[in-house]
C-alpha cells in the first residue's frame, strides 16, 4: 500500500521548517519528516525533552518558528528515516506508526549536511570528533565533550562553538583557523552588508574567547593526535595556502579533546535518487543538486533547500526554504496566482544570503593540504579500518577509480556507507594518480540510505515471518 | 565527562539506571547512551575488529562509530538512542570475527 | 576518424567481464599478445554484482560438464591470483518446501550423480541437524559439497590484472562500436575512448559483451538473441558467523550466502520479468529480498539491510550461453548470452577460448553452446 500525500518535506531544520510552513500557509496538506526525535535540526538543536530550562537565543527562535508550523496543521513524523526513493517522487520510510511508502506531488529535500573530515594521524582516537558532535551534545545534552578541548577548522561556527564551550565551563586550549582570513578577506566585506546578527554574534564570541585569553590563530592546523587509547595532545602547524603544514612551524598542545570543523557535505542522496541532475561545486560541499530560482531540481515537483543542496548558512535555508514552499504549493493548485510575485518579493533577502554564501566559500573552503595529512599506518576508512597504505597498494595493483579502490580495499563499504571517507578517499585517489577530485567521483549512494532493519523493509513484524510461501 | 545541567539554569531529567557490560551506571532520562555514557566518563566504549578504541565522533548518527548493542540488539547508534531505565547496553564487539 | 591512432592486435578481446578478463589471462599465459576493451572498468557489470555462487548443482544437463571443469579452475585460480578472491568451497543448499520440489530435486540428482557430480539429498531432520539456522518451514534439500562462492568484486579485476602482467592490453574506458570484416574475414575493431576513436587492426574477435553483445555483433549482420534482465542484491551489516554454504530456495526466491566479512548477501534466485537494462534497484524488490531472507533465516530477521545493488543478466531463449563461432565469417567468436550462469562458467569459458584459438579446438566439446542453435 502505497499511502498519497500532497507535499512532503524531509528534514526539520530551518530550510525544511520554513518549507512546510509557507507550503502550510498557502493551504496545502503538509508532511514533514526528521530522523530526529524533535524539530529543528542542527541549527535550532533543541535540549531533549527532559531537560528543562532556559533556552538558547537560536533554541527560542527554533520553537517559535515550530509553533507557527504547528499552527498550521503540518503534520510532522519524528524519528522517521527515508530509506529509499524513486523517480515517481516514492519515499520508503522506517519510523512508529508512519506508513512505509508515501507517493507524494512535490517533495521539498530540506536534508542537511554532514561534517567533512580530515584524516590525520591520531584522528580515529576517542576524544577526535566533530565540532557537530559538540555542539549537539551541549545544545541537546547539557554536556561537555571533555575538559581541555582544541578546536581545529575553518569558519565563524568554531568562535561561536568556542564562546558557547567557554560559557559552559570548559578549558579550551586554542581555536585554529585553517583559512588565512585576514590575507583574502578584505575584498569580501561588501558581503558582510546587512549581516549585523551575525557580526554581532561573532563579535560577541570573539570578546568572550578574548576575556578567557584563548588563542586564535589564523592559518593554524592540526598535524596529528597522540596518546594512549585516547586523545593527549595534538601537534599543530602553520599552513600555507593550499594548507599544507609549514615544516618546522609544529608546536604541541595538550588536550584531551579535538573538536573537528571543516566545513559540511550536502546529504544529497535522496535528491539523486529521485533523479535530480547534479553538479560538482566543491567550494558549496560537495555534489549538490542543479536547481532554478524556485528551488526546484531538474525533475518536476522535487525542490531542495538549505545546506542540503548547498552549503549555505540557516539564514540562506529560511528563505530558500520559504520558497520552496510557495512554488511547492503553488504547484499542486495553491495560491497559484499570487506565489510568483510572493517568490519576487524574497529576491533581495535571498540575494543578501548569497552573497554571504559565496564569501562564506571563498574564505572558508579548505585547501588541498587538508587531504594530505595521512601517513600509510593512517586510517581513511573508519569502519573497515583501512589505511592509506592499502589504497596505495590497490592503485598499484592497477586500480585508478574510486570504484575499483572500493573493491579491492572495502574502503567505504561499511556502516557508514562512505559517507565519512568518501571524499577523503577521492582526495587521495586524485593526488596519487593525477585526476582531479571531479574526475575521481563519490561513491554513489544506494538504498537504504541508513543501515534498516529488515523487518522494517519488509514491512513484515519478526513474529509474521513464519509463513511458508511468499 | 562534566555535566553542565548541574547549573541552576537546567534540571535534569528523573534519574535512571542502565546496565553496561555488567556495571550500573546512573543516568538520567534525556540523555542519550552517548550521553549518559560520557557523563560518566567514558569516552571509549566501542573496540574495533583490530582492538582500536571508539567512541563518540559525528555525533549526529553518520558515522556508526558509537555503536553498542541494546538489550540484545546489535549496531545501535548510542549517540541517537535516549537512555530508559533498566536499558542493557554491551560497548564488546557483538562477534569475535575471524577472517 | 582519426588515422594517427591505429593499433594492431592478433587478438581483441570485447568485454572486462569474467569470461573476457578469464579469455585475457589464459591466452596471456600461453603467450598470445591480446587486447581487451572494457568501456567502463574491470567487472564493473554483472560480473561483479552477482551473487557470487560457484555452483555445479541443480544445472541444465548441457552444462554440468563445464561448470565441473569450472570448479576445478577456480581452485587453481584461488591458489594464484591476487588480490585473494576469497573462493572458498563451503557448498551449496537448494531448498524445498512441498514435497513437489523435494522430487524435482531428487530426480535431478540421480542425473548428476550419473554425470560424476556428487551430491546429497537430505531430509528433514538431516537438514536440521546439518543447517539449524534454517527455518524450520523446509521439508528437505539437494547439497553439494564441492559448490562454494567467491568475491565477485575481486575475480574479474584479478584475472585481467594478471593478464596485464603477463603482456596483455587492457584498455578500460574505451568501447567498441563496430567490427569491420573484409569478404568474411574480420579485419579491425573501431573503438572509442576519451581522446576519441581509433583502430585496431586484428584477425580474431572475442566478443564477450554480456547483454550490449546483440548492439555490436548487428554491426557485423549477426543476430545474438539475448534479452537483458534486472538482478538485484542485497548485503546485511556483519553479523556472527552463521552459516558457510550458499543458500537458495525457489519457494521463498531468494538466496544467501555469508561473505569472508561476515556480512550476508540476499538475492533473488527467480528472474524479475521484464526486458530492461535499467539498474535502479526497485523498491518493491527490496522489500521481497527482505522477507524473503527474514523467512529464510530467523537470525536475519535482527538484522540491517545495508546496500542494495542491481546488476544486467543476459539470458538467452533457452537459458544456456552462447559460446560459438559464426558461421560465415571468420575471426569472430561470441562468448555471451551466459543467462545468470557467467560467473561459476567464466573460467572454463575463457580457457577454452584461449585453447580454441591456440590450438585450434577446445578441449571440451562446445557443440551445445552454438548460435546456430536458434536458427533453425
Amino acid at each position: 500500500m502505497i499511502e498519497p500525500v500532497e507535499i512532503v518535506v524531509v528534514g526539520a531544520g530551518p530550510g525544511g521548517l520554513s518549507a512546510a510552513l509557507a507550503a502550510a500557509h498557502a493551504g496545502a496538506q503538509v508532511t514533514l519528516i526528521d530522523s530526529n526525535r524533535q524539530p529543528g535540526g542542527q541549527y535550532f538543536r533543541q535540549p531533549a525533552n527532559e531537560l528543562h530550562g532556559e533556552p538558547s537565543r537560536h533554541q527560542r527562535e527554533g520553537q517559535a518558528l515550530w509553533q507557527q508550523v504547528q499552527s498550521a496543521g503540518v503534520r510532522f513524523w519524528a524519528e522517521t528515516t527515508v530509506w529509499g526513493a524513486t523517480t515517481e517522487k516514492i519515499l520508503s520510510l522506517n519510523g512508529k506508526d508512519v506508513p512505509g511508502t508515501i507517493q507524494a506531488q512535490a517533495i521539498v529535500l530540506a536534508t542537511g549536511t554532514f561534517e567533512r573530515t580530515s584524516a590525520f594521524p591520531g584522528w580515529t582516537l576517542p576524544g577526535v570528533m566533530t565540532a557537530g558532535a559538540a555542539q549537539t551534545l551541549l545544545k541537546e545534552q547539557r554536556i561537555l565533550p571533555g575538559k581541555k578541548i582544541l578546536l581545529v577548522g575553518t569558519g565563524p561556527l568554531q568562535l561561536v562553538l568556542a564562546a558557547e564551550l567557554v560559557r559552559a565551563g570548559a578549558q579550551v586550549v586554542a581555536v585554529l583557523e585553517g583559512a588565512p582570513i585576514f590575507r583574502n578577506g578584505a575584498r569580501h566585506l561588501s558581503a558582510l552588508w546587512r549581516q549585523w546578527e551575525r557580526i554581532a554574534e561573532g563579535a560577541n564570541s570573539w570578546l568572550t574567547l578574548a576575556s578567557h585569553r584563548i588563542p586564535y590563530r589564523m592559518g593554524w592546523g592540526i598535524v596529528s593526535a597522540s596518546g594512549n587509547q585516547q586523545v593527549e595532545r595534538a601537534t599543530i602547524a602553520r599552513l600555507d595556502d593550499t594548507w599544507r603544514p609549514v615544516a618546522g612551524s609544529e608546536e604541541q598542545i595538550a588536550c584531551d579533546t579535538i573538536l573537528l570543523g571543516y566545513g559540511f557535505i550536502p546529504f544529497h542522496a535522496l535528491a539523486q535518487w529521485l533523479g535530480a541532475i547534479m553538479t560538482w561545486q566543491p567550494e558549496l560541499g560537495g555534489d549538490i543538486p542543479v536547481r532554478d530560482s524556485n528551488m526546484q531540481t531538474s525533475v518536476p515537483g522535487i525542490y531542495a533547500v538549505g545546506d542540503g543542496a548547498g552549503v549555505g548558512g540557516a539564514a540562506l535555508a529560511l528563505v530558500e526554504g520559504e520558497i520552496a514552499g510557495i512554488a511547492a504549493a503553488a504547484q499542486t493548485g495553491h495560491q497559484t496566482g499570487r506565489a510568483a510575485q510572493r517568490i519576487r518579493s524574497l529576491a533581495p533577502a535571498l540575494a543578501r544570503e548569497q552573497q554571504f554564501q559565496k564569501m562564506y566559500a571563498a574564505l572558508f573552503t579548505p585547501g588541498a593540504g587538508l587531504y594530505a595529512l595521512g601517513n600509510n599506518e593512517t586510517i581513511l576508512c573508519r569502519c573497515e579500518e583501512i589505511t592509506l597504505a592499502q589504497v596505495r597498494r590497490a592503485i598499484a595493483l592497477g586500480a585508478t577509480t574510486i570504484k575499483e579502490i572500493k573493491s579491492i580495499t572495502r574502503v567505504g563499504m561499511g556502516d557508514c556507507q562512505g559517507r565519512m571517507c568518501s571524499h577523503l578517499i577521492a582526495n587521495v585517489i586524485a593526488r596519487e594518480t593525477g585526476q582531479s577530485v571531479n574526475q575521481v567521483g563519490m561513491l554513489r549512494p544506494r538504498p537504504p540510505l541508513f543501515p534498516t532493519p529488515i523487518t522494517a523493509i519488509a514491512r513484515t513484524p519478526s513474529e509474521q515471518m513464519e509463513v511458508a510461501h511468499p | 565527562m562534566s555535566r553542565i545541567e548541574d547549573s541552576s539554569r537546567f534540571r535534569r531529567g528523573q534519574p535512571v539506571t542502565i546496565v553496561v557490560d555488567g556495571e550500573r551506571v546512573p543516568a538520567y532520562r534525556g540523555k542519550t547512551i552517548a550521553g549518559a555514557l560520557l557523563a560518566t566518563g567514558h569516552r571509549a566504549w566501542r573496540r574495533t575488529r583490530h582492538g582500536q578504541p571508539r567512541g563518540l565522533f559525528c555525533g549526529i548518527g553518520v558515522c556508526f562509530d558509537c555503536t553498542v548493542t541494546v538489550n540484545g540488539t546489535t549496531n545501535v547508534r548510542a549517540c541517537l538512542t535516549p537512555i530508559a531505565d533498566g536499558m542493557i547496553v554491551e560497548t564488546g564487539i557483538p562477534m569475535e570475527h575471524q577472517p | 576518424m582519426n588515422a594517427s591512432r591505429k593499433m594492431n592486435a592478433p587478438v581483441v578481446i570485447i568485454g572486462g567481464g569474467i569470461v573476457g578478463c578469464a579469455a585475457a589471462y589464459y591466452l596471456s599465459k600461453s603467450g598470445v599478445q591480446v587486447t581487451l576493451l572494457e568501456r567502463s572498468v574491470l567487472g564493473d557489470e554483472a560480473s561483479g554484482r552477482n551473487g557470487g555462487g560457484v555452483r555445479q548443482q541443480c544445472r541444465d544437463r548441457r552444462e554440468r560438464g563445464l561448470a565441473m571443469a569450472s570448479v576445478r579452475l577456480w581452485q587453481e585460480l584461488q591458489a594464484t591470483l591476487e588480490p585473494d578472491i576469497e573462493y572458498r568451497q563451503g557448498g551449496n543448499i537448494r531448498l524445498a518446501t512441498d514435497e513437489k520440489r523435494l522430487s524435482d530435486l531428487r530426480c535431478q540428482s540421480e542425473e548428476e550423480l550419473q554425470d560424476g557430480l556428487p551430491v546429497e539429498m537430505w531430509d528433514q531432520s538431516e537438514l536440521r541437524r546439518r543447517a539449524p539456522y534454517l527455518a524450520e518451514i523446509f521439508l528437505g534439500a539437494k547439497y553439494c559439497a564441492s559448490d562454494g562462492m567467491a568475491n565477485p568484486l575481486l575475480v574479474s579485476r584479478a584475472l585481467g590484472w594478471a593478464a596485464q602482467r603477463s603482456g596483455a592490453r587492457i584498455l578500460t574506458h574505451t568501447e567498441a562500436f563496430q567490427i569491420e570484416i573484409q569478404g568474411r574475414q574480420v579485419t579491425s575493431v573501431l573503438a572509442k575512448d576519451a581522446q576519441g576513436e581509433f583502430v585496431i587492426e586484428t584477425p580474431q574477435v572475442i566478443h564477450a559483451g554480456g547483454p550490449w553483445t546483440p548492439h555490436l555483433s548487428q554491426t557485423l549482420g549477426v543476430v545474438v538473441p539475448i534479452v537483458p534482465a534486472r538482478s538485484s542484491l542485497a548485503i546485511t551489516q556483519r553479523m556472527p558467523r552463521l552459516f558457510d554454504e550458499f543458500v537458495s530456495s525457489h519457494d521463498l526466491g531468494v538466496y544467501a550466502r555469508q561473505a569472508r566479512e561476515g556480512q550476508i548477501h540476499i538475492g533473488r534466485s527467480v528472474s524479475e520479468p521484464g526486458e530492461t537494462f535499467d539498474q535502479t534497484t526497485p523498491l518493491p524488490t527490496i522489500e521481497k529480498l527482505a522477507r524473503g531472507a527474514a523467512q529464510m533465516i530467523p537470525a536475519l530477521r535482527g538484522s540491517n539491510f545495508l546496500r542494495t545493488w542491481t546488476g544486467t543478466l543476459e539470458n538467452t531463449p533457452d537459458g544456456i550461453a552462447i559460446i560459438s563461432a559464426v558461421d560465415g565469417i571468420a575471426g569472430y567468436l561470441i562468448a555471451a548470452g551466459f543467462s545468470g550462469h557467467g560467473f561459476c562458467l567464466g573460467p572454463i569459458a575463457g580457457k577454452l577460448l584461449s585453447e580454441w584459438l591456440v590450438e585450434g579446438e577446445p578441449s571440451m566439446s562446445l557443440r551445445e553452446f552454438r548460435l546456430a542453435r536458434f536458427q533453425k
